[in-house]
């Protein structure tokens, strides 16, 4: 059942909530200890969502089952998420190990490389989201263009010639790149950074046109921005002032942004999922978690649970096969 | 134009290694897509030439008589060094399978013995309190640990 | 200036003075063990800084560099025994000294000058990084790349020994670098299939390994060829105000030298001494004593090689370009704690950086204070035996270099590193450029694939872009320069007998 509203979202929780109470946990037996990879080092921005988020979680486990369980958060960097994805897919399905997937590089790495995790839908089980960073496309003040209207409309018109710097290739910002180029039939000449720190510092340098990144690069960077809308279907309550390219550009919706949600290794008994799901429905719903993260400057939405994360899952892959098409074009894959 | 050079026979040995590996790299980068070969091509063959040049002042150039010539080139040190580095790949292949903080322990204790370490108790005590002390820092403070070994 | 207020009041925060003790101690008997350089020494507590938070893990790997650049000086005035490379400018007059019966006097010289030289480098580190760095906001990619390929080249034109080796040892750092995804396109590259290398060869385990396992093997090479040692008796360590009076002027000069040097990049604390020492040579009353036992020469080469630590502390922090190995070592402990070096560095994280220069003064400070106290207790650590060194220093590799990112793998690519760096030692091949080209050779890659993307979208050659703008410009001139400058040095090199009794670390 696809969910798109977040109301529907929001009512689904209360539902699965009340649902909760009646359903008793205390006979599923947890393992004694969790292991929560993350695929990134640690001080990044998705290990700063499970140190927020685990132990809320771990204590809502213990309240749900009775039992005492403990969480170890394992950063597993390198190959851009792909040695902690597989670490995570290859895990024992008994719900010791879960793990936080980021999309849409999961899918995007995995199709580029073949990775050890294909096809990805089938290696994850879903647990929850409430973390979805959309992707802002901001004009310099110092390029030549006035307005995002026209800058697309010259990249259309000589293909090529107007750059757009971010972190890349294959990161979400490069994907929201490739889908505001199928909706616009522009063509763009991608100029990837070693993460968005620096390709935010050559926006403001004045090295390139336009930049791509998430919410707080664009809160961040401002003052450097003369234009920006926001890839998503409605306003973003973070950035309220930044319009959608629907209002914009007359194009779209396009949803695009960086996701982070918590999976755990396909096959993972479902009395365990259950359990799982409900406990992060909880931490998710629990004020001082929230507080905590709005603290920590975590984007977050209305949390997505299980299957309705599970469709999001299922969107953000067809989304990738359809731009695998434009990556092979652009070089990014072997065949 | 070149510097003096003393002539020493592994440094012969590792030039031509780099020059190979240069000409080897160059070739693999030929491969690559797109424009990815183009930056590895180049510092390849900057490697191949460059051990090149090397060569040829060892061998042209004017050698340095004065220099001292490179110690330990006797057998025997030759099979100290080998023990040593074996030692070490003990100690390695011992981490991922017996455990990190024990094997660390052992293999202390092990090496001290064979560098000449006496009275034992002081290696023995030594190489504990060490690993106890990386344990501490790494085993319980970080949660580091090797999965799936035997030990700790 | 609110960041300059918070970061003074944090670094003098409790917690934080004791970090900056315990790693002022740490960096002391670390320098002090011959065999075990600074840049060993910060390699291998990066790793153990893993559980602290940026802050204090900073500031102790900070106090590590400036205790163990000073700590080379005590094993190389009592025994006769350089600690580090930088120290072996200070060991000539030291050792003398001990001999003549006033080795206190070299150590508590070589106290008070290594901590004047450190507090002077990081009041230039304290007002010029921020300027720098502000400045870096405005460096594109072009200008980025040249400054990466001028870094290269001083290698070859400043290095002690062979420049030409020098720069092969820097290309062979290059080539390493290749290893792992193409910036542009992600293609995976001499891998051979092995995930763990799809973003390179770790520069913490590469670091760990050159500098470590090849050190282990030269130490447990000398197996049985130590002789009994002892500690002679040193005497009164405080040399009085008048006596440091007389050597104002060597302390303020050679202070300065050590900062010079420290911002180029290739040359170390190694070199800044001698050009400190032989600077105080021509400008002292004695110049007859140097050699023999003088006072200004050990302030000439110790104010000089604390005198790098805040310089070369400068590049690193805002271009995340490391000038020398020591602080290639740094790099890697920022990295843990996922602060990149570079240009954005200052604006992300004012609140990291300014307690950390901040700590480095009271880390001279602390380091001269516990010589003072306890110099006596902490010469005996040159007593340790190398048959103890050896195996601490492996085992210290092995895990820090697992910690790092928990890959078994990482374990056998530092092994490797070691195997090679030791080869290359015994064939004298320098091991520091090694280490910059890893670093830089992704930064100049990904700088030039960017600008030939960028010439690209606006209908230029690579070279007509490289042209747009005068900084670039004079960046390439600049880098052909010292390229040419390094033949030049060759000839010169074979002409002159070549003194220095040993290659940079």
């Amino acid at each position: 059942m696809p969910l798109k509203s977040t109301m529907t979202a929001v009512a689904t929780i209360a539902l699965s909530a009340t649902f909760a109470q009646a359903q008793d946990h205390a006979n599923v037996e947890l393992p004694g200890t969790i292991r929560v990879i993350v695929a990134y080092s640690a001080g990044g921005s998705s290990d700063t969502l499970a140190r927020v988020t685990i132990p809320a979680w771990e204590a809502e486990l213990e309240e749900l089952t009775g039992q005492s369980v403990s969480t170890v958060i394992a950063n597993m960097p390198g190959a851009g998420g792909e040695i902690g994805w597989t670490n995570l897919a290859n895990a024992e399905p008994d719900g010791s190990t879960i793990g936080i997937i980021n999309l849409p590089a999961v899918p995007i790495v995995g199709k580029a490389r073949d990775a050890a995790y294909s096809p990805w839908i089938e290696s994850f089980a879903p647990i929850g989201v409430n973390v979805i960073d959309p992707n802002v496309v901001m004009l310099a003040n110092s390029s030549e263009y006035e307005t995002l209207d026209e800058a697309i409309a010259a990249a259309k018109e000589d293909p090529g010639s107007v750059t757009v710097g971010a972190d890349g290739p294959l990161s979400d910002d490069h994907v929201a790149m490739y889908q505001l180029q199928r909706a616009t039939d522009a063509e763009f000449a991608f100029i990837p950074f070693s993460g968005t720190a620096p390709a935010m510092r050559a926006f403001l340098s004045g090295e390139v046109d336009i930049a791509i990144g998430n919410t707080f690069d664009y809160l961040t960077n401002e003052q450097g921005a003369k234009d920006a809308f926001v890839l998503r279907a409605e306003r973003y309550d973070f950035i309220p002032d930044v319009p959608t390219i629907e209002e914009a550009m007359g194009v779209g919706p396009i949803p695009g942004g960086s996701t982070r949600g918590f999976a755990a290794p396909a096959g993972t008994p479902g009395d365990i999922l259950a359990v799982y799901r409900e406990a992060l429905a909880n931490a998710y719903a629990d004020e001082e978690v929230v507080a905590e993260m709005r603290e920590a400057n975590i984007t977050t939405v209305e949390p997505l649970i299980g299957e309705e994360f599970g469709a999001e899952m299922q969107s953000v892959d067809q989304l990738a096969e359809e731009l695998i098409p434009l990556f092979r074009d652009g070089g990014y894959l072997d065949n | 134009m070149l510097a003096r050079f003393r002539r020493n026979p592994l440094e012969t040995i590792v030039l031509v290694v780099l020059l190979v590996l240069g000409i080897a790299g160059w070739m693999m980068s030929q491969n690559f897509r797109g424009d990815a070969g183009t930056w590895p091509g180049v510092i390849m063959i900057m490697m191949s030439v460059g051990a090149l040049l090397v060569l040829g002042a060892q061998f042209l150039g004017p050698v340095d008589e004065t220099a001292e010539t490179p110690a330990a080139t006797e057998m025997s040190g030759k099979v100290r060094i080998a023990i040593n580095v074996a030692i070490l790949v003990v100690y390695i292949l011992a981490v991922t399978s017996v455990g990190l903080y024990a094997s660390t322990a052992i293999y202390l204790f092990g090496h001290m013995l064979y560098l000449g370490i006496r009275p034992v108790w002081l290696a023995i005590a030594t190489s504990v309190a060490v690993a106890a002390v990386l344990w501490m820092f790494f085993g319980y403070v970080l949660g580091i640990s090797i999965s799936n070994t035997l030990l700790f | 200036m609110t960041s300059l207020i918070d970061g003074l009041l944090i670094a003098l925060e409790p917690a934080n003075l004791l970090y900056a003790m315990a790693g002022a101690v740490l960096g002391i008997v670390f320098g002090s063990l011959p065999g075990v350089s600074a840049t060993l020494g910060i390699a291998l507590l990066v790793p153990l800084t893993f559980g602290f938070d940026p802050v204090p893990a900073l500031i102790f790997l900070g106090a590590v560099y400036c205790g163990a650049i000073y700590g080379g000086s005590i094993s190389a005035i009592l025994l006769n025994v350089p600690g580090t490379p930088a120290a072996v400018a200070t060991m000539i007059d030291g050792y003398e000294m001990t001999k003549q019966g006033r080795g206190g006097l070299a150590l508590g010289l070589a106290t008070i000058a290594s901590m004047i030289g450190g507090q002077v480098s990081a009041l230039v580190l304290l007002f010029a990084a921020p300027l720098v760095s502000a400045w870096a906001l405005e460096i594109r990619s072009a200008e980025f790349f040249w400054i990466v390929l001028f870094a290269m080249s001083t290698v070859g034109a400043i290095g002690t020994g062979s420049p030409l080796k020098g720069l092969l040892a820097a290309i062979v750092g290059l080539a390493i670098g290749t290893i792992g995804a193409h910036p542009l396109t992600g293609e995976v590259r001499y891998t051979f299939g092995e995930l763990a290398l799809y973003e390179g060869v770790p520069v913490v385990s590469a670091l760990v390994g050159l500098f470590s396992i090849s050190q282990v093997l030269a130490l447990a090479e000398g197996r049985g060829m130590e002789k009994q040692v002892e500690i002679p008796t040193v005497g009164r360590l405080w040399p009085g105000g008048a006596l440091l009076w007389r050597l104002k002027k060597h302390l303020a000069r050679s202070s300065l030298i050590g900062v010079f040097v420290g911002l180029i990049p290739g040359a170390g604390a190694d070199i800044a001494s001698f050009i400190g020492r032989s600077e105080a040579h021509r400008y002292a009353r004695e110049p007859k004593r140097f050699g023999h036992g003088s006072e200004e020469a050990i302030v000439g080469a110790e104010a000089a090689n604390n005198g790098v630590v805040g310089g070369s502390l400068i590049p690193m922090l805002t271009l995340g370009i490391p000038g020398n190995a020591v602080t290639a070592a740094l790099l890697g402990g920022l990295l843990i704690h996922g602060l990149i070096p570079g240009p954005t560095l200052f604006q992300q994280a004012p609140d990291v950086l300014y307690p950390f220069i901040f700590s480095l003064f009271i880390a001279n400070a602390m380091f001269a204070l516990i010589a003072f106290g306890a110099l006596r207790y902490i010469a005996k650590i040159v007593l340790v035996p190398q048959g103890v060194v050896a195996p601490v220093v492996a085992a210290l590799a092995v895990v820090g270099a697992y910690s790092f990112r928990s890959i078994p793998f990482d374990i056998w690519i530092m092994f490797a590193m070691g195997i090679f760096g030791y080869i290359l030692r015994r064939a004298d091949f320098p091991l520091a450029p090694i280490i910059l080209g890893l670093i830089l050779g992704p930064l100049a890659e990904s700088n030039l694939d960017r600008v030939q993307t960028l010439a690209g979208a606006a209908d230029l050659s690579v070279m007509g872009f490289f042209m747009q703008r005068w900084i670039t410009i004079i960046l390439m001139v600049l880098t052909v320069a010292t390229v040419a400058f390094s033949f030049w040095r060759d000839i010169r090199v074979r002409r002159v007998e070549d003194t220095r009794p040993e290659g940079p670390e």
